[in-house]
């Protein structure tokens, strides 16, 4: 199994090192980051790390980022991809975990709501909303339809094949594993709020929620 | 009040046809079918099964939002049309930002590549 970590990133230049260097760390050595358009220090605070370094000219969005890292992943022969978020919420120990599971599974899900994690209200709340559309959508049951901690094995990499480009994505992967017939296990995961990544303005709101929404059904 | 003659029935089924077929498409995601077709095809063909089988239940509702007089009808119909080319708007900018991103995600790759190629021929010498 050679896992390489794909990392969505837009202005997360505060924190991309420290997140890096903490994966690094724990072994990780394959990392591509997508620096999706970032219009802050990001891209030259990548530069200066060992990591495989992929630009896109213009802001597409969390989906469409990953959706390009599993390329250039693709292209370096990885049949292992686990993605997660460039603002350090989530805690590199977890990466472990998800890949002894995908010894039986082609996609593993990492939930922030399977373990006791201090989560925000309005978050749980928006979650179990998130959740329940997901369902009625796209027909799997999860705690934690919007976790961008996830692992694809070979199976799933080849055969998932999706075009939304925003936050949409994490949904639209779990449609395609209800699609495809993939074998998918929820693993609970750490998380950690910090107030950077609190007060991002990137993060998802009500509006870009609604957003997300209407896209997810229209996509589907 | 439901008129149950052969035109009725044979337009029913070419309609019901009609659905089944662009749903179906739309399931598998066919090239060129889009949610907006989708959704345009039903309305049509509901909106004529509609009138066709219930020619008196239709001119009660039409009665009943007003869309009876002619300029109400007129009106009435110019919504639908704005509701309509609004879809259309969205479908097309849905499109547009998909373009956008493969071509940003293709140049991206690009110099990835070159950039790979770059590493590899320092690595080598």
């Amino acid at each position: 199994m050679k896992p390489v970590i794909v990392i969505p990133v837009f202005n997360e230049g505060q924190v991309i090192a420290a997140v890096v260097k903490g994966l690094q760390k724990k072994g990780f050595r394959e990392i591509i980051i997508v620096d999706d358009g970032s219009t802050d220090s990001t891209w030259d605070q990548c530069r200066k790390l060992k990591v495989y370094l992929v630009h896109h000219s213009l802001n597409r969005g969390k989906g469409a980022a990953i959706q390009t890292g599993i390329q250039v992943a693709k292209l370096l022969n990885a049949d292992t991809v686990v993605t997660f978020d460039g603002d350090g919420q989530h805690i590199a120990d977890d990466i472990k975990r998800l890949l002894q599971q995908l010894r039986y599974h082609d996609v593993v899900i990492g939930s922030r709501f399977l373990k006791r994690n201090t989560i925000p209200l309005i978050r749980r709340f928006a979650n179990i909303l998130g959740n329940i559309i997901t369902y009625l959508v796209c027909g799997i049951p999860v705690t934690d339809s919007q976790c961008g901690l996830r692992a694809y094995g070979k199976n799933a990499l080849d055969s998932i094949n999706l075009d939304t480009e925003r936050y949409e994505y994490d949904s639209q992967v779990l449609a395609e594993i209800h699609r495809l017939r993939l074998r998918y296990i929820e693993v609970p995961v750490h998380v950690k709020y910090t107030q950077y990544s609190l007060h991002k303005s990137t993060k998802q709101g009500v509006s870009s929620g609604f957003a997300t929404l209407f896209k997810l059904l229209v996509s589907s | 009040m439901t008129h149950s003659s052969p035109y009725v029935i044979t337009i029913g089924i070419i309609a019901i046809f009609f659905i089944l077929d662009r749903v179906l498409k739309f399931l598998r995601r066919e090239p060129r079918q889009s949610f907006f077709k989708l959704v345009s095809i039903i309305f049509i063909w509901i909106v004529v099964i509609m009138i066709i089988a219930f020619p008196v239940s239709v001119k009660k509702v039409l009665r009943m939002v007003g869309a009876d007089t002619d300029l109400n009808t007129l009106v009435f119909i110019g919504f639908l049309f704005v509701i309509l080319a609004f879809l259309r708007l969205l479908g097309i900018i849905e499109k547009l930002e998909r373009d956008i991103t493969h071509i940003v995600r293709e140049e991206a790759i690009r110099d990835f590549r070159h950039s790979l190629q770059v590493r590899k021929k320092r690595y080598e010498s």
